[in-house]
C-alpha cells in the first residue's frame, strides 16, 4: 500500500444541469469514500459553466474523471464504470481496507 | 449490433465517422440534416447519437429536443467546441432538462471508439 493517501486527487468533469448528473456525483463519492475513506479530493466541473477549464485540461467528452494524482494522471471517458475504475485509474494499490 | 447514428451537414466529418467506425463491430449510418437525422431516428434504432450542434437548418439543440419527444433514452453526444458562445445554448438546453452529453469538436479516431466503448458500457 502507498503511503501517499492525501495525495489522491480526482476531477470529474460533468454537465452538472444533466439529469442524471446528481445520481452520479452521488455514486460516484459513495465509490470513493468506501475505498479511499477521507483520503482523496474529488472536484467537479461544469464543463458548460467553465470550458476553459475544460480546455486546459484537455477535455474530449462529458462526463471525463480523471486521476490527477497520484502521478501518472488516467482518465476514463464516457462513462465510469465501477466494477474496473480502480484498475482503471491505476488505483488499486490505494484503496484503505 | 451496435448502432450509431451521426448527424452533421460537413460531409467530411460524416465520412470520417465512416473510416473510424469501419471494421469495428458498430454499424453506423450517416444523416446530413436535423429532419434527416430525425426521421432515420424514428424509423431505427440506435445506441448512440452523434448531433453537430451548428448546422444551417435545424441546429443541433432544435435536433435534439426533436428526438427526445419521442426517445428518452438513446445517448446522444452533441458535437461542439468548448467556446462560452456555444456553451450558453447548451446551458440553456441542460437547464430543459434535455439529456444529452458533449463531445469536442475535433476528435481523434481512438478517442472517438474509446469514448463509444465506454458509453455503452456505462453503469452509472
Amino acid at each position: 500500500m502507498n503511503d501517499d493517501h492525501n495525495a489522491i486527487l480526482f476531477r470529474l468533469y460533468i454537465i452538472k444541469q444533466a439529469p442524471s448528473a446528481s445520481e452520479t456525483i452521488l455514486k460516484l463519492k459513495s465509490f470513493l469514500d468506501s475505498n479511499f475513506k477521507n483520503s482523496y479530493t474529488l472536484d467537479v466541473i461544469d464543463i458548460l459553466a467553465y470550458p476553459e477549464k475544460a480546455i486546459m485540461d484537455n477535455i474530449m467528452a462529458s462526463p471525463t474523471l480523471i486521476k490527477v494524482k497520484p502521478h501518472p494522471q488516467k482518465r476514463v471517458v464516457g462513462g465510469i464504470h465501477f466494477s474496473r475504475l480502480l484498475a482503471d485509474l491505476n488505483l488499486s494499490n490505494y484503496v484503505v481496507n | 449490433m451496435n448502432k450509431l447514428l451521426v448527424i452533421d451537414d460537413d460531409s467530411a466529418i460524416r465520412k470520417s465517422f465512416m473510416l473510424t467506425f469501419e471494421n469495428s463491430g458498430f454499424k453506423i449510418e450517416t444523416a446530413s440534416s436535423g429532419m434527416e437525422g430525425i426521421e432515420m431516428a424514428k424509423a431505427s434504432g440506435y445506441n448512440i447519437i452523434f448531433i453537430d450542434l451548428k448546422m444551417p437548418g435545424m441546429n443541433g439543440i432544435e435536433t435534439l429536443d426533436s428526438i427526445r419527444r419521442f426517445n428518452k433514452d438513446v445517448i446522444i453526444y452533441i458535437f461542439t467546441a468548448f467556446h462560452k458562445e456555444f456553451l450558453l445554448e447548451l446551458q440553456e438546453a441542460a437547464a430543459r432538462e434535455l439529456k444529452f452529453e458533449i463531445v469536442h469538436k475535433p476528435l481523434y479516431s481512438e478517442q472517438l471508439l474509446e469514448l463509444v466503448q465506454n458509453a455503452l458500457l456505462k453503469n452509472i
